[in-house]
């Protein structure tokens, strides 16, 4: 019993607790490093998750059609919130995918998937399509029923041997139905009504706006110029009278609305143009996919124009559309020589096509003015080619149901 | 030795009997719990790991969107056998890839739209 209360000199025993307090410290640093790698590797694969999951829902949401708006639950999927919005002539889809915990967002224009690989599709006016000169038309095409044949312009002949490269059918009196004529209407009469901010526009001011956030519009009474200006994102710009872009502003996925717009020369960028008399595209510039240029006609006889001047490329959709039926003998779209299209064109009207187009073309009627002398449905040095256009172009909607992602935004 | 001695400074003196038999009891319960515990920790981490059937799966799943998989099929891989089938519902074209582990009937499970482009 006394050997409990004499005192022990330890030594041996300072140093093995010392010892033991060392090697449980490594324990518990060891530990902890596998719990956190752990963790780490769970938030990772919940992140990988969230990303397939996403991809799963856009190619879901490719077949499946939703409304407007938010949208909570999908077949198939759980945690998952969908908005959806128009955006111009495109629709503006927001996946939003949730994984314990993690959230993942991605944004993405969407159009109609290119399907049918058509070229040219003129509509059912009883008369005959005259190609001149080095015209050549790749793709299946519909034409009236009269057909195709060559002819000559100022003595021009039409130089090659045959004349469709591709399947022909039979057009009806009406081009097909375009899903997006409302759309864009109702896009162009409710956008102000959405949430909204407001912003000022100054000369070499710089604007950048995400698709997470509300969109940005600056309205104006009278005319604007875009000078020396980035313009980013969700962002519109309307006028009353006129919108002029000059070729040192940037624009990305930018909406313009104003009656006349025009785009000044060596431009380079990525609009949504809407107009209502008057589109006008300078010589040398770059508009990248997916761009639009409609032009809504009110009037009764047909005055609206959209011209692409030489040397200049466009990507996306280009649309005259109009409910008057009054046939005159001016070019709605006119597309100058050397320019290239490449997506589609929908054209209520007269389209004088001088130049290459890389996808389809529906028209009511196409025209030349040589020298002075209308030409009704002749085409002249043109080339059409629907085999050219990338099977992921996204455009514009007729009957066929399946989307496809345009644009991914951010 | 001298200059050894010198070189940690300090010295260990002699200690009882009972003292060194309390010393290595006490560092060798400390060793057994250490050995135990990350035993454990480790054994534990490695059944639980379904990072390689993981990767198989979304390597088939991968090949299954370019057509590279005739479904139905299953496949053999290790103690985990992948079935693949064929699956629609409400007009939309799933394929379902399910593995399960033979040993701990563990199921991992992924469903796929698969779209004909």
């Amino acid at each position: 019993m006394m050997f409990l209360f004499k005192k022990i000199k330890a030594s041996t025993l300072q140093l093995v607790l010392v010892v033991a307090v060392i090697i449980v410290i490594l324990l518990f640093a060891f530990i902890s490093l596998m719990y956190y790698q752990q963790k780490a590797a769970i938030k990772q694969s919940n992140y990988t998750e969230n990303i397939y999951k996403n991809h799963q829902v856009y190619a879901y949401l490719k077949n499946v059609d939703i409304p407007y708006g938010h949208t909570d639950t999908l077949d198939f999927f759980t945690n998952v919130s969908v908005k959806k919005k128009q955006w111009g002539c495109f629709e503006l889809l927001s996946v939003k995918t949730n994984t314990n915990k993690a959230s993942f967002e991605q944004i993405a224009l969407m159009g109609a998937a290119n399907t049918t690989k058509n070229a040219l599709y003129l509509k059912n006016n009883n008369q005959q399509l005259i190609l001149v000169g080095n015209t050549k038309i790749t793709g299946n095409t519909a034409l009236p029923n009269v057909g195709v044949n060559s002819g000559y312009i100022n003595g021009i002949s039409y130089a090659k041997n045959k004349l469709i490269y591709g399947e022909i059918m039979h057009s009806e009196s009406k081009l097909p139905f375009l899903k997006n004529k409302e759309k864009i209407h109702t896009f162009l009469a409710r956008y102000a009504q959405d949430s909204i901010g407001t912003f000022d526009l100054e000369d070499g001011s710089i604007h950048r706006q995400s698709f997470t956030k509300n969109t940005l519009v600056h309205k104006n009474n009278g005319p604007i110029d875009i000078v020396h200006t980035n313009l980013i994102g969700n962002i519109i710009i309307a006028s009353d009278t006129l919108i002029r872009v000059h070729a040192n502003s940037k624009l990305q996925d930018v909406i313009l609305i104003a009656p006349k717009i025009e785009i000044l020369p060596n431009f380079n960028g990525n609009i949504q143009a809407f107009a209502t008399e008057k589109i006008l595209i300078h010589e040398k510039s770059q508009l990248a996919y997916p761009s639009a240029l409609i032009l809504l006609d009110h009037s009764k006889k047909s005055i609206g124009t959209i011209d692409i001047s030489k040397e200049t490329t466009f990507k996306g959709v280009l649309s005259y559309l109009s409910n008057s039926d009054s046939a005159n003998y001016a070019a709605q779209i006119r597309t100058a020589t050397d320019t290239e299209i490449f997506g589609e064109v929908y054209c209520e009207g007269n389209f004088e096509l001088r130049g290459q187009v890389y996808g389809a073309v529906y028209t009511h009627n196409f025209m030349v003015n040589h020298k002075g002398t209308i030409y009704i449905n002749h085409l002249f040095n043109a080339l059409i080619n629907s085999e050219k256009l990338s099977k992921n172009y996204a455009g514009l909607e007729f009957n066929t149901p399946i989307k496809s992602v345009a644009k991914w935004l951010n | 030795m001298v200059k050894l001695v010198q070189l940690f400074r300090f010295k260990i003196k002699a200690s009882s009997i009972t003292e060194t038999m309390v010393a290595s009891t006490i560092i060798l319960i400390v060793f057994a719990i250490v050995t135990m515990s990350l035993h454990t920790l480790l054994a534990n981490r490695v059944t639980n790991d379904t990072s390689l059937i993981e990767y198989k799966l979304r390597k088939l799943i991968y090949q299954n969107s370019f057509e590279k998989i005739k479904s139905p099929i299953s496949i053999d891989e290790g103690k985990w056998t992948i079935h693949i089938s064929n699956e629609p519902q409400k007009n939309v074209p799933l394929t379902v890839f399910e593995a399960i582990d033979s040993s701990s009937k563990k199921k991992i499970h992924k469903q796929i739209i698969a779209y004909e482009n």
